[in-house]
């Protein structure tokens, strides 16, 4: 009996590892270290165990779970200095032109910010040469902010860009008197012997 | 008492206490006038030597310190005299202090914001008790502000609407989240339904009814 019939016998159990030649016995020795080395646990990297499964469960996934996968999916990205460049500035450019050619509020051409409500404050002055309104949001200044007399009809206007919340304010004519607003939502003392008038701004501005 | 009960400034020497409390001064004094530096250029200097104590105790209070310095603006383009102005930020400081610690003791969890505080001392003034205050504050369901809700409720006690008749109100639109612009609208057509001879109450309805707000009162038509 050759060596390999001595082997196939012992893998059909008709004898026993004892009877086999020494030299098929070393051979059968190494070639079980070997598979036992072949059957030890492979641990895989982390990154490899989580693009294998997510293959897996993109089989048969509906089309949009596979392009959310694949946008959402790490991937390394090699970019030479020049390329690199290029696409900053052409993403500059982007945001520039969005920036530039949105408007923040639809306010007749006036760029006025996307937290501010513009507020229009009319006062009737016929024998006035000059309104000006001023209030806690500008600081009380005393310069004011100038009102338009539209053609000339003594309906002074002004359109005033304001962050929702509650003002007081007062109109100054002729830049000495001060007179409250008499179409305002309401008026309060201001402690020094004078009324000024209240404006509430709200978001969602409806009125 | 023992040394170590002490609280830590007196365990200091004096002179180091004395150091420590001019930086202190010092800091809240720079504090007062730089985070407005246009302030201290626009307030003579009579003036300023009244207001500048009240409002380094307003900021040590943690009061709106911005709406006290818009209130001393406003005494100075008023061409008001310093003493004036430094009552009427003193009262307006008062004010503030006792709607804070008012609702904090009340809604001792609830963070105020300035505007808030603001706004409940307005409508503290218009006679809104400070429960009712509560009342509203606790139907927030998140922390949006209630600046503009408190001024309306104010706006609606001082027209002669019941107190609790409008801490109702008010209290329903903000837990509703009802759109502020339309909350910002209920004195106006308040004072259109009023104009015509009808009750406060009935005026706060028809204004309700014709700014498409359900009426949280609705079980009382016309009041």
């Amino acid at each position: 009996m050759n060596d390999d019939r001595h082997f196939d016998s012992y893998l059909n159990g008709e004898i026993t590892q004892d009877e086999l030649p020494e030299a098929v016995r070393r051979e059968e020795r190494e070639l079980r270290k070997l598979m036992g080395a072949l059957h030890a646990d492979i641990e895989a990297s982390h990154v490899l165990r989580d693009n294998v499964m997510r293959e897996i469960e993109s089989v048969g996934a509906p089309f949009w779970r596979r392009v959310v996968d694949w946008c959402i999916r790490p991937r390394t990205i090699r970019l030479s200095p020049a390329a690199g460049g290029l696409a900053f500035a052409a993403a500059a450019a982007i945001a520039i032109l969005v920036v530039g050619v949105l408007p923040m509020s639809d306010t007749g051409g006036v760029e006025v910010a996307a937290d501010r409500v513009v507020t229009r404050f009319v006062f009737i002055a016929p024998e006035a040469s000059a309104v000006q309104v001023t209030g806690d949001f500008i600081d009380w200044s005393p310069d004011g902010l100038a009102l338009e007399n539209e053609r000339g009809t003594g309906v002074w206007t002004i359109d005033v860009p304001l962050e929702p919340g509650v003002y007081q304010y007062a109109f100054v004519v002729d830049g000495a008197e001060w007179r409250p607003d008499p179409r305002a939502v309401s008026h309060v003392d201001d402690g020094f012997g004078r009324e000024n008038s209240v404006v509430i701004v709200s978001r969602e501005r409806a009125s | 008492m023992s040394f170590t009960r002490l609280p830590l400034m007196a365990r200091l020497p004096l002179t180091t206490r004395l150091v420590l409390a001019g930086a202190a001064h010092l800091v809240l004094a720079t504090a007062v006038g730089a985070q407005q530096p246009e302030f201290t250029a626009r307030v003579d200097a009579q003036t300023l030597a009244v207001v500048q104590p009240l409002l380094e105790d307003a900021l040590r209070d943690s009061l709106p310190v911005d709406a006290l310095r818009s209130k001393v603006l406003e005494g100075v383009a008023k061409r008001v005299p310093a003493a004036q102005i430094g009552r009427v930020v003193s009262e307006l400081a008062d004010e503030f202090r006792a709607v804070r610690t008012g609702l904090r003791e009340r809604l001792p969890s609830t963070v105020l914001a300035d505007a808030e505080i603001v706004a409940a001392a307005m409508a503290s003034r218009h006679g809104v008790a400070l429960d009712d205050l509560r009342a509203v504050w606790e139907s927030r369901p998140n922390g949006s502000s209630l600046d503009v809700a408190v001024t309306v409720l104010g706006e609606l006690v001082r027209r002669g609407v019941p107190a609790q008749e409008a801490t109702e109100v008010m209290s329903y639109l903000v837990q509703e989240r009802v759109p502020l612009s339309l909350a910002a609208q209920i004195p106006g057509k308040f004072d259109g339904a009023a104009g015509a001879g009808v009750s406060p109450v009935a005026a706060l309805t028809e204004a309700l009814r014709v700014l498409n707000i359900p009426n949280p009162s609705g079980r009382r038509p016309g009041g």
